[in-house]
Protein backbone atom coordinates (compact mmCIF):
# COMPACT_ATOMS: atom_id res chain seq x y z
CA UNK A 1 0.00 0.00 0.00
CA UNK A 2 1.54 3.16 -1.21
CA UNK A 3 1.93 6.28 1.35
CA UNK A 4 -1.67 8.10 0.11
CA UNK A 5 -3.22 4.55 0.34
CA UNK A 6 -2.23 4.14 4.14
CA UNK A 7 -3.22 7.71 4.21
CA UNK A 8 -6.70 6.98 2.49
CA UNK A 9 -6.94 4.11 4.69
CA UNK A 10 -6.26 5.98 7.85
CA UNK A 11 -9.37 8.60 6.60
CA UNK A 12 -11.34 5.74 6.22
CA UNK A 13 -10.78 4.70 9.69
CA UNK A 14 -11.15 7.71 11.63
CA UNK A 15 -14.41 8.60 9.65
CA UNK A 16 -15.82 5.00 9.99
CA UNK A 17 -14.82 5.92 14.33
CA UNK A 18 -16.59 9.01 14.38
CA UNK A 19 -19.99 7.64 12.80
CA UNK A 20 -22.62 6.11 15.27
CA UNK A 21 -21.33 3.00 16.70
CA UNK A 22 -24.19 0.51 15.62
CA UNK A 23 -22.54 1.46 12.01
CA UNK A 24 -18.95 1.89 12.45
CA UNK A 25 -17.76 -1.70 11.91
CA UNK A 26 -19.99 -2.23 8.99
CA UNK A 27 -18.54 1.36 7.20
CA UNK A 28 -15.18 0.32 7.87
CA UNK A 29 -15.15 -2.95 6.15
CA UNK A 30 -17.37 -1.67 3.22
CA UNK A 31 -15.41 1.07 2.96
CA UNK A 32 -12.09 -0.41 3.08
CA UNK A 33 -13.45 -2.66 0.48
CA UNK A 34 -14.93 0.02 -2.02
CA UNK A 35 -11.44 1.40 -1.75
CA UNK A 36 -9.52 -1.55 -2.92
CA UNK A 37 -11.59 -1.07 -6.46
CA UNK A 38 -10.27 2.44 -7.00
CA UNK A 39 -7.06 2.26 -9.47
CA UNK A 40 -5.22 5.50 -8.49
CA UNK A 41 -3.60 7.27 -5.47
CA UNK A 42 -5.66 10.29 -5.85
CA UNK A 43 -8.88 8.59 -6.39
CA UNK A 44 -8.42 6.98 -3.61
CA UNK A 45 -7.19 9.50 -1.43
CA UNK A 46 -10.62 10.95 -2.63
CA UNK A 47 -13.28 8.71 -1.80
CA UNK A 48 -10.96 8.53 1.86
CA UNK A 49 -11.82 12.03 1.98
CA UNK A 50 -15.51 11.70 0.65
CA UNK A 51 -16.22 9.19 3.79
CA UNK A 52 -15.23 11.55 5.97
CA UNK A 53 -17.56 13.47 4.42
CA UNK A 54 -20.13 10.79 4.15
CA UNK A 55 -19.99 10.52 8.09
CA UNK A 56 -21.13 13.92 8.43
CA UNK A 57 -24.31 13.18 7.25
CA UNK A 58 -24.87 10.43 8.46
CA UNK A 59 -23.90 10.86 12.04
CA UNK A 60 -26.74 13.42 11.67
CA UNK A 61 -29.07 11.00 10.01
CA UNK A 62 -28.61 8.66 12.19
CA UNK A 63 -27.17 9.71 15.24
CA UNK A 64 -30.60 9.67 17.17
CA UNK A 65 -30.72 5.80 15.63
CA UNK A 66 -31.47 2.74 17.96
CA UNK A 67 -31.96 -0.57 17.95
CA UNK A 68 -35.53 -1.61 18.13
CA UNK A 69 -35.47 -5.17 17.23
CA UNK A 70 -34.12 -7.61 19.24
CA UNK A 71 -32.20 -8.83 16.11
CA UNK A 72 -30.65 -5.86 15.94
CA UNK A 73 -26.33 -6.26 16.85
CA UNK A 74 -23.97 -4.22 15.41
CA UNK A 75 -22.05 -7.21 14.19
CA UNK A 76 -24.83 -7.46 11.44
CA UNK A 77 -24.69 -3.97 10.41
CA UNK A 78 -28.26 -4.13 8.87
CA UNK A 79 -29.96 -0.36 9.30
CA UNK A 80 -33.21 -1.64 8.60
CA UNK A 81 -33.77 -2.23 11.77
CA UNK A 82 -32.78 0.60 13.14
CA UNK A 83 -35.55 3.42 13.45
CA UNK A 84 -35.06 6.47 13.46
CA UNK A 85 -36.33 8.05 16.68
CA UNK A 86 -37.41 12.11 16.05
CA UNK A 87 -35.19 14.19 17.55
CA UNK A 88 -36.46 16.69 19.76
CA UNK A 89 -34.81 19.35 17.40
CA UNK A 90 -33.42 19.09 14.35
CA UNK A 91 -29.65 19.99 13.62
CA UNK A 92 -30.57 23.35 12.50
CA UNK A 93 -33.43 24.19 15.19
CA UNK A 94 -30.30 23.13 17.91
CA UNK A 95 -28.52 25.42 15.86
CA UNK A 96 -30.79 28.34 15.90
CA UNK A 97 -31.29 28.12 19.50
CA UNK A 98 -27.75 28.28 20.39
CA UNK A 99 -27.40 31.20 19.00
CA UNK A 100 -30.03 33.19 20.31
CA UNK A 101 -28.86 32.08 23.47
CA UNK A 102 -25.45 33.06 22.82
CA UNK A 103 -27.17 36.41 21.88
CA UNK A 104 -29.17 36.42 24.92
CA UNK A 105 -26.29 35.73 27.29
CA UNK A 106 -24.20 38.49 25.51
CA UNK A 107 -26.99 41.15 25.95
CA UNK A 108 -28.05 40.34 29.35
CA UNK A 109 -24.54 40.83 30.24
CA UNK A 110 -23.95 44.44 28.56
CA UNK A 111 -27.09 45.05 29.88
CA UNK A 112 -26.26 44.19 33.49
CA UNK A 113 -22.75 45.56 33.17
CA UNK A 114 -23.26 48.62 31.20
CA UNK A 115 -26.78 49.16 31.34
CA UNK A 116 -27.05 51.82 34.40
CA UNK A 117 -23.58 53.96 33.12
CA UNK A 118 -25.29 53.95 29.76
CA UNK A 119 -28.92 55.69 30.72
CA UNK A 120 -27.38 57.81 33.24
CA UNK A 121 -24.89 58.98 30.39
CA UNK A 122 -26.79 58.86 27.11
CA UNK A 123 -30.56 58.99 28.71
CA UNK A 124 -31.90 62.43 27.50
CA UNK A 125 -32.75 64.84 30.59
CA UNK A 126 -35.97 64.23 31.70
CA UNK A 127 -38.35 67.00 32.14
CA UNK A 128 -38.09 68.95 34.98
CA UNK A 129 -40.31 70.05 37.67
CA UNK A 130 -37.94 72.33 40.06
CA UNK A 131 -40.30 74.07 42.28
CA UNK A 132 -39.79 76.80 45.36
CA UNK A 133 -41.00 75.43 48.38
CA UNK A 134 -42.94 77.69 50.98
CA UNK A 135 -40.38 78.77 53.54
CA UNK A 136 -39.61 76.81 56.73
CA UNK A 137 -42.33 77.50 59.40
CA UNK A 138 -39.64 76.94 61.82
CA UNK A 139 -37.52 79.92 61.02
CA UNK A 140 -37.90 83.07 62.74
CA UNK A 141 -38.49 84.90 59.27
CA UNK A 142 -41.52 83.10 57.30
CA UNK A 143 -40.94 83.61 53.45
CA UNK A 144 -43.32 82.53 50.98
CA UNK A 145 -43.03 81.71 47.07
CA UNK A 146 -45.92 82.83 45.41
CA UNK A 147 -48.17 85.50 46.63
CA UNK A 148 -51.26 83.96 46.87
CA UNK A 149 -49.27 81.70 49.58
CA UNK A 150 -48.57 84.97 51.20
CA UNK A 151 -48.90 84.53 55.26
CA UNK A 152 -49.40 87.32 57.95
CA UNK A 153 -47.66 88.09 61.21
CA UNK A 154 -48.95 89.93 63.88
CA UNK A 155 -46.39 90.81 66.25
CA UNK A 156 -47.18 92.29 69.59
CA UNK A 157 -45.45 95.12 70.60
CA UNK A 158 -45.83 97.67 73.68
CA UNK A 159 -46.81 101.14 72.77
CA UNK A 160 -43.55 102.95 73.77
CA UNK A 161 -44.93 105.76 75.74
CA UNK A 162 -46.87 105.50 78.63
CA UNK A 163 -49.09 108.42 79.81
CA UNK A 164 -49.56 109.29 83.35
CA UNK A 165 -51.43 111.63 84.13
CA UNK A 166 -50.71 114.37 86.33
CA UNK A 167 -52.23 113.87 89.93
CA UNK A 168 -52.29 117.71 92.20
CA UNK A 169 -49.93 116.96 94.82
CA UNK A 170 -52.86 117.38 97.48
CA UNK A 171 -54.47 114.48 96.24
CA UNK A 172 -51.76 111.97 95.78
CA UNK A 173 -52.50 108.86 98.00
CA UNK A 174 -50.12 108.22 101.26
CA UNK A 175 -48.57 105.61 99.98
CA UNK A 176 -45.00 104.75 99.58
CA UNK A 177 -43.79 103.42 96.53
CA UNK A 178 -42.68 99.76 96.77
CA UNK A 179 -40.08 100.11 93.61
CA UNK A 180 -38.68 102.60 92.11
CA UNK A 181 -39.23 101.04 88.59
CA UNK A 182 -41.54 102.00 85.85
CA UNK A 183 -44.49 99.60 85.67
CA UNK A 184 -44.43 97.90 82.36
CA UNK A 185 -47.25 97.38 80.48
CA UNK A 186 -49.59 94.97 80.74
CA UNK A 187 -50.89 93.02 78.03
CA UNK A 188 -53.96 92.42 79.94
CA UNK A 189 -57.27 93.94 78.77
CA UNK A 190 -57.36 96.54 81.22
CA UNK A 191 -53.72 97.77 79.91
CA UNK A 192 -53.56 100.25 77.31
CA UNK A 193 -54.25 99.28 73.67
CA UNK A 194 -51.02 97.19 72.03
CA UNK A 195 -49.64 98.75 68.71
CA UNK A 196 -50.17 95.42 65.56
CA UNK A 197 -47.29 95.39 63.05
CA UNK A 198 -48.45 93.76 59.98
CA UNK A 199 -44.94 92.00 58.50
CA UNK A 200 -45.38 90.64 55.12
CA UNK A 201 -41.97 88.72 54.73
CA UNK A 202 -40.63 88.74 51.48
CA UNK A 203 -39.71 85.87 48.91
CA UNK A 204 -39.44 85.24 45.16
CA UNK A 205 -40.90 87.91 43.14
CA UNK A 206 -42.17 88.44 39.47
CA UNK A 207 -39.47 87.89 36.88
CA UNK A 208 -37.88 85.51 39.85
CA UNK A 209 -35.82 82.94 37.25
CA UNK A 210 -36.40 79.57 36.70
CA UNK A 211 -34.78 76.78 38.26
CA UNK A 212 -35.16 74.77 35.47
CA UNK A 213 -32.53 76.77 34.06
CA UNK A 214 -30.36 76.38 36.87
CA UNK A 215 -30.29 72.74 37.55
CA UNK A 216 -26.95 71.38 36.93
CA UNK A 217 -26.73 69.13 34.47
CA UNK A 218 -24.60 66.85 35.83
CA UNK A 219 -27.11 66.78 38.40
CA UNK A 220 -29.81 65.49 35.44
CA UNK A 221 -28.05 63.18 33.95
CA UNK A 222 -27.11 61.48 37.23
CA UNK A 223 -30.65 62.04 38.32
CA UNK A 224 -29.98 63.73 41.94
CA UNK A 225 -32.85 65.66 43.56
CA UNK A 226 -32.93 67.69 46.81
CA UNK A 227 -34.14 70.54 48.60
CA UNK A 228 -31.37 73.39 49.78
CA UNK A 229 -32.38 76.24 51.84
CA UNK A 230 -31.15 79.75 50.89
CA UNK A 231 -30.60 82.63 53.14
CA UNK A 232 -30.85 85.72 51.20
CA UNK A 233 -30.42 89.70 52.29
CA UNK A 234 -32.78 92.10 50.22
CA UNK A 235 -33.42 95.80 50.50
CA UNK A 236 -36.61 97.24 49.81
CA UNK A 237 -35.89 96.98 46.10
CA UNK A 238 -36.09 93.26 46.16
CA UNK A 239 -32.21 93.74 45.48
CA UNK A 240 -29.45 91.06 47.42
CA UNK A 241 -27.76 93.17 49.94
CA UNK A 242 -25.07 90.46 50.74
CA UNK A 243 -23.56 86.98 49.37
CA UNK A 244 -26.38 84.28 49.08
CA UNK A 245 -25.74 81.81 51.97
CA UNK A 246 -26.74 77.77 52.24
CA UNK A 247 -28.75 77.70 55.51
CA UNK A 248 -29.76 73.70 55.16
CA UNK A 249 -27.13 71.39 52.58
CA UNK A 250 -29.54 69.16 50.01
CA UNK A 251 -26.25 66.61 50.78
CA UNK A 252 -25.24 67.54 47.28
CA UNK A 253 -22.75 69.84 46.55
CA UNK A 254 -24.02 70.36 42.56
CA UNK A 255 -26.98 71.22 43.87
CA UNK A 256 -26.09 73.43 47.00
CA UNK A 257 -24.53 75.70 43.80
CA UNK A 258 -27.17 75.28 41.74
CA UNK A 259 -29.20 77.10 44.29
CA UNK A 260 -26.41 79.38 45.00
CA UNK A 261 -26.69 80.68 41.67
CA UNK A 262 -30.21 81.03 41.17
CA UNK A 263 -30.55 82.81 44.23
CA UNK A 264 -27.45 85.30 43.50
CA UNK A 265 -29.33 85.72 39.81
CA UNK A 266 -32.89 86.30 41.12
CA UNK A 267 -31.42 89.87 42.38
CA UNK A 268 -33.71 93.01 41.95
CA UNK A 269 -36.62 90.40 41.53
CA UNK A 270 -36.73 89.54 45.55
CA UNK A 271 -40.35 91.01 47.04
CA UNK A 272 -39.12 92.98 49.76
CA UNK A 273 -40.21 92.25 53.54
CA UNK A 274 -42.48 94.83 54.58
CA UNK A 275 -44.10 96.24 57.94
CA UNK A 276 -47.42 97.71 57.69
CA UNK A 277 -46.89 97.94 54.34
CA UNK A 278 -43.31 99.76 54.28
CA UNK A 279 -40.61 97.75 52.33
CA UNK A 280 -37.85 97.16 54.65
CA UNK A 281 -34.76 95.33 54.66
CA UNK A 282 -34.86 92.12 55.62
CA UNK A 283 -33.06 88.42 55.76
CA UNK A 284 -34.86 85.51 55.45
CA UNK A 285 -34.64 81.80 54.06
CA UNK A 286 -36.26 80.21 51.13
CA UNK A 287 -36.04 76.46 50.17
CA UNK A 288 -35.63 75.78 46.47
CA UNK A 289 -36.09 72.12 45.54
CA UNK A 290 -34.66 70.35 42.67
CA UNK A 291 -36.62 67.48 41.77
CA UNK A 292 -36.68 65.75 38.56
CA UNK A 293 -40.68 64.97 37.06
CA UNK A 294 -41.37 61.13 37.66
CA UNK B 1 -45.99 3.29 2.50
CA UNK B 2 -45.01 3.72 5.84
CA UNK B 3 -43.61 6.77 6.98
CA UNK B 4 -40.54 6.22 6.59
CA UNK B 5 -41.23 6.10 3.09
CA UNK B 6 -42.39 9.50 3.27
CA UNK B 7 -38.82 10.73 4.79
CA UNK B 8 -36.79 9.78 1.66
CA UNK B 9 -35.67 13.26 -0.16
CA UNK B 10 -35.71 12.65 -3.94
CA UNK B 11 -32.37 14.60 -4.94
CA UNK B 12 -30.73 14.25 -7.94
CA UNK B 13 -28.40 12.01 -6.73
CA UNK B 14 -30.75 9.97 -5.29
CA UNK B 15 -32.18 9.33 -8.37
CA UNK B 16 -29.21 8.77 -9.89
CA UNK B 17 -28.76 5.80 -7.74
CA UNK B 18 -31.90 4.63 -8.16
CA UNK B 19 -32.14 5.07 -11.55
CA UNK B 20 -28.79 2.69 -11.30
CA UNK B 21 -30.20 0.13 -9.90
CA UNK B 22 -33.57 -0.11 -11.90
CA UNK B 23 -31.07 -0.50 -14.39
CA UNK B 24 -31.28 -4.46 -13.26
CA UNK B 25 -33.86 -4.52 -10.44
CA UNK B 26 -32.05 -7.72 -9.61
CA UNK B 27 -28.66 -7.04 -9.38
CA UNK B 28 -27.15 -6.45 -5.62
CA UNK B 29 -24.39 -3.94 -6.40
CA UNK B 30 -21.91 -2.41 -3.75
CA UNK B 31 -21.15 1.48 -3.45
CA UNK B 32 -18.17 0.70 -5.96
CA UNK B 33 -20.15 -0.07 -8.28
CA UNK B 34 -22.94 2.21 -7.82
CA UNK B 35 -20.12 4.91 -8.09
CA UNK B 36 -19.08 3.25 -11.85
CA UNK B 37 -22.91 3.35 -13.40
CA UNK B 38 -23.64 6.96 -11.80
CA UNK B 39 -20.34 8.69 -11.18
CA UNK B 40 -21.33 10.36 -7.65
CA UNK B 41 -18.57 10.99 -5.21
CA UNK B 42 -18.34 8.41 -1.96
CA UNK B 43 -19.21 11.48 0.37
CA UNK B 44 -22.53 11.55 -1.17
CA UNK B 45 -23.20 8.09 -2.17
CA UNK B 46 -22.61 6.23 1.21
CA UNK B 47 -25.61 8.77 3.13
CA UNK B 48 -28.39 8.15 0.08
CA UNK B 49 -27.45 4.27 0.31
CA UNK B 50 -28.03 4.21 4.17
CA UNK B 51 -30.96 6.64 3.95
CA UNK B 52 -32.49 4.42 1.32
CA UNK B 53 -31.81 1.40 3.11
CA UNK B 54 -33.33 2.92 6.36
CA UNK B 55 -36.56 3.40 4.43
CA UNK B 56 -37.11 -0.18 3.58
CA UNK B 57 -36.23 0.82 -0.13
CA UNK B 58 -33.30 -1.20 -0.05
CA UNK B 59 -31.73 -3.95 1.94
CA UNK B 60 -28.14 -5.07 2.19
CA UNK B 61 -25.87 -7.92 3.06
CA UNK B 62 -22.51 -8.85 3.35
CA UNK B 63 -20.61 -10.55 0.31
CA UNK B 64 -20.06 -14.25 0.85
CA UNK B 65 -16.11 -14.80 0.63
CA UNK B 66 -13.72 -15.40 2.66
CA UNK B 67 -11.74 -12.31 3.72
CA UNK B 68 -8.57 -13.92 4.56
CA UNK B 69 -8.48 -16.17 1.33
CA UNK B 70 -9.29 -13.42 -1.00
CA UNK B 71 -7.02 -11.03 0.64
CA UNK B 72 -9.68 -8.18 0.91
CA UNK B 73 -12.71 -6.54 2.60
CA UNK B 74 -15.94 -8.14 2.08
CA UNK B 75 -18.14 -5.72 0.12
CA UNK B 76 -21.67 -4.83 0.77
CA UNK B 77 -24.08 -5.65 -1.12
CA UNK B 78 -27.62 -3.75 -1.60
CA UNK B 79 -30.44 -4.22 -3.97
CA UNK B 80 -33.78 -2.92 -3.95
CA UNK B 81 -36.59 -4.60 -2.08
CA UNK B 82 -40.04 -5.53 -3.48
CA UNK B 83 -41.04 -1.60 -1.94
CA UNK B 84 -38.34 -0.11 -3.13
CA UNK B 85 -38.82 -1.15 -6.38
CA UNK B 86 -42.38 0.04 -6.48
CA UNK B 87 -41.81 3.24 -4.70
CA UNK B 88 -38.67 4.21 -7.37
CA UNK B 89 -40.92 3.26 -10.15
CA UNK B 90 -43.88 5.46 -8.82
CA UNK B 91 -41.16 8.57 -8.51
CA UNK B 92 -40.01 7.72 -12.25
CA UNK B 93 -43.18 7.69 -13.73
CA UNK B 94 -44.65 10.82 -12.32
CA UNK B 95 -41.15 12.63 -13.35
CA UNK B 96 -41.98 11.38 -16.69
CA UNK B 97 -45.71 12.39 -16.22
CA UNK B 98 -44.39 15.78 -15.36
CA UNK B 99 -42.22 15.94 -18.71
CA UNK B 100 -45.21 14.84 -21.10
CA UNK B 101 -47.31 16.69 -19.76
Amino acid sequence: MSQRNRLADWLIRRAASAAPSALSERLQEEWRADLMTRSSSLSQLRFGLGCCWATFWIAREHGFATATAPAATPASGNIAILREEPGLLSGRSSSLILVILLHAVVFYALFVSLGPTLIKTIAPPAPLVPTIEPPLPKDPVTVTATDTQLQRTVLTVPRPDVNIPAIPADDMPMVAPTTDLPTLPSTSSDGPPLHVVNRVQGGPGAGFPSANDFYPSTSIRAAEEGNVTVQVCVDPRGRLTSEPTTVRSSGNSRLDAGALVLAKAGSGHYRATTEDGQAISACYPFRIVFTLKK
Amino acid sequence: MGKQDRNVRMSLQTLKVLEAFLEAPSDQLSGADVHQRCGIASGTLYPILLRLESAGWFNSRWESIDPSSEGRPRRRLYKLTSTGLKRASEVFASFNRGVLA
